[in-house]
């Protein structure tokens, strides 16, 4: 069928139905665009924000499963924005929640800003990061500046001061990088532990 | 009294470096290791502490040596103490010195390859461990004799 479009003879007759068509459709277009009212481009400029992203979402809520349908990661923020170019998003106050491997106690995390590398599958969160867990009822909290979340490995890292806070102690040092499966950390330097007594 | 989770000081703990593992419950610290818990001081090369949900249970400290010091406090004496791993289990109360232990305690000393310290009753055991050891598997005691103005 596409080679009878493109032969000699008949291809002319479809050539001008094509062109007037088209014509026919751009004038209509244009008299549709002249109607709009000047305020909604305003207003369109305006929800996608100064960074002009390619695209952005309002109130996101991104979760991803594991083969066996259980959850794996859930992401909230109020808005996200992507940009094609370095396959970025950019989120605001972004809440998460990742569960390990085989691992029913999930990890909460929050932060100011966090942006997403898709294409190296990282996440870097930045201002009042927390990270908290309830294990065996009881609470552990990690607060830092800056923490980068590697997807691919399933580890948690940073190079800023963290305080760790346990039902029975405090721990300070600067620097760390928690493997979240293994449920291991380690503190690069300057670490200090405070234990209370036994009650 | 010496380390004993019963009293109401925590156990401060300062390191290069340490590893924290939840699931297996420890906390190895390594590097210029300083723990203290009032005005007991243990400082090592690597510590590792125990840690059940009630709290600590158990410490292990090793160096070259792992040094132990305890001020005097109630009529006794300082004590210095050093091995090359020091162990403190909270559910004996005892403080156990390994390898190349020493303990002084106003001018008397312990040495030997084993020495227990019971910390509820202050009790002092030594074992002199194989004779192949480093000090031909003998428990040596000086005990200073005290002055006859006393």
């Amino acid at each position: 069928m596409i080679a009878r479009l493109f032969s000699p003879g008949k291809g002319k007759a479809w050539a001008r139905t094509l062109a007037l068509g088209g014509t026919i459709a751009a004038t209509l277009f244009l008299m549709w665009q002249s109607d709009e009212p000047p305020g909604s481009q305003e207003k369109a400029k305006e929800l996608r924000g100064p960074a002009e992203p390619d695209g952005f979402i309002i109130q996101a809520d991104y979760r991803t499963w594991d083969a066996q349908g259980n959850p794996k990661i859930r992401m909230t923020s109020p808005r996200i924005e992507q940009f094609e170019s370095n396959n970025l998003a950019a989120m605001e106050q972004p809440r998460a929640t990742l569960h390990g491997e085989g691992d029913p106690v999930p990890w909460n995390i929050e932060a100011d800003q966090g942006s997403l590398l898709q294409n190296d599958g990282l996440v870097n969160l930045n201002g009042n990061v927390v990270i908290q867990r309830q294990f065996q009822g009881s609470d552990t909290t990690f607060k830092t500046d800056e923490l980068t979340l590697n997807n691919t490995e399933g580890t948690v890292y940073t190079d800023q001061p963290v305080t760790i806070t346990e039902p029975h102690g405090t721990t300070k040092a600067t620097g760390m990088k928690a493997w979240l499966d293994d449920r291991i950390l380690e503190l690069n330097s300057q670490v200090e532990g405070h234990y209370d007594p036994i009650r | 009294a010496a380390f004993t989770l019963d009293s109401d000081e925590p156990i401060k703990v300062s390191a290069n470096s340490a590893r924290l593992d939840d699931s297996a419950g420890t906390a190895i610290y390594t590097g210029a290791v300083e723990l203290v818990q009032g005005n007991v001081k243990l400082d090592a090369e690597r510590v590792v502490l125990y840690r059940s949900p009630q709290g600590l249970s158990r410490i292990e400290a090793s160096g070259s040596p792992a040094v132990y010091s305890q001020p005097s406090q109630d009529q006794t004496a300082v004590i210095n103490a050093e091995a090359l791993n020091i162990t403190w289990s909270a559910k004996d109360s005892q403080l156990t010195f390994e390898r190349e232990a020493l303990i002084e305690q106003g001018g008397s000393t312990f040495r030997g390859d084993i020495i227990h310290y019971d910390t509820v009753n202050r009790v002092v055991t030594a074992e002199g461990g194989s004779s192949e050891g480093t000090n031909s598997g003998r428990v040596e005691m000086v005990i200073q004799p005290r002055s006859s103005g006393q």
